[in-house]
């Protein structure tokens, strides 16, 4: 099997959540859009800067011919996308299990 | 520094810092149950694409710097950043979410009783004179509430 490159692979397996996330839980998100937006930019923010210390340390290195090639420092932008989706992910589904209580 | 140096400063030492903040307020079920199953979910949603990112070779992580222990392709570090990410991602909206919650419920109250539209202390037939025992459990359930409340802000 050819295999994907990390952008792509990224956003069919993230995007999928997102997308069934605002399907079910749409009305709770956007209730709460003053709120949770900025936590998923302040983790994205925290963990792209965590990121760049570990790949200066050696800790992970990722194939440079997988990736798009825009860069922050060190860190390529598919990881900075990691961050924010996965925050999103993360964020998301507590916002809409902890709104949707019946009660 | 080592992978798992990376979780200690980066990971745990934030999320020890938010315990301190929150303490008690930790202790609510349906934030633990909840953390349970967004942890799980998580690790179980994760595990197969990080494998299979791996085994392409999208990304790869240094033998020297990771305990050496790897359940499929991925070092037992990565899972444990998969499930103390979610950990700190769902607690800080908590803190965040819940805060907001309790300001906002107690603005309405205050604004409410300066309005003479709710008195959540006794009921009608109380306000009229005439004490009964529900209305006295009523007022004396509303003290306990408001001043936990006031403690815990």
């Amino acid at each position: 099997m050819t295999h994907w490159s990390y952008l792509p692979f990224l956003l069919v397996w993230a995007l999928t959540v997102i997308v069934v996330q605002w399907l079910v839980g749409g009305r709770y998100l956007w209730r709460e859009r003053g709120l949770w937006p900025w936590i998923v930019l302040g983790l994205c923010i925290y963990f792209s800067l965590a990121d760049a210390v570990a790949i200066k340390a050696g800790i992970w290195r990722f194939d440079t011919t997988s990736l798009v090639g825009l860069w922050f420092g060190p860190v390529p932008i598919e990881e900075v996308l990691f961050y924010l989706l996965t925050a999103t992910m993360i964020v998301q589904g507590f916002v809409i299990t902890w709104r949707s209580k019946p009660s | 520094m080592t992978y798992a140096g990376f979780l200690l400063l980066f990971l745990v030492l934030p999320l020890i810092v938010l315990v301190i903040f929150l303490r008690r307020r930790l202790l609510d079920q349906r934030y633990l149950v909840l953390t349970g199953m967004f942890m799980l979910i998580a690790l179980v949603y994760m595990a197969p694409w990080d494998h299979i990112a791996a085994v392409w070779g999208l990304w790869t992580w240094a033998n020297g710097q990771t305990w050496g222990l790897r359940l499929w392709t991925i070092p037992l570090e990565e899972y444990l950043f998969c499930i103390l990410e979610a950990l700190l991602a769902i607690t800080l909206t908590y803190a965040l979410l819940t805060s907001k919650a309790r300001k906002s419920e107690a603005s309405t109250v205050q604004s409410l009783q300066r309005y003479g539209t709710a008195t959540p202390r006794g009921s009608k037939d109380e306000r009229r004179g005439i004490p009964t025992r529900v209305s006295r459990r009523d007022h004396l359930e509303v003290q306990i509430g408001e001043s936990n409340e006031e403690e815990r802000s």
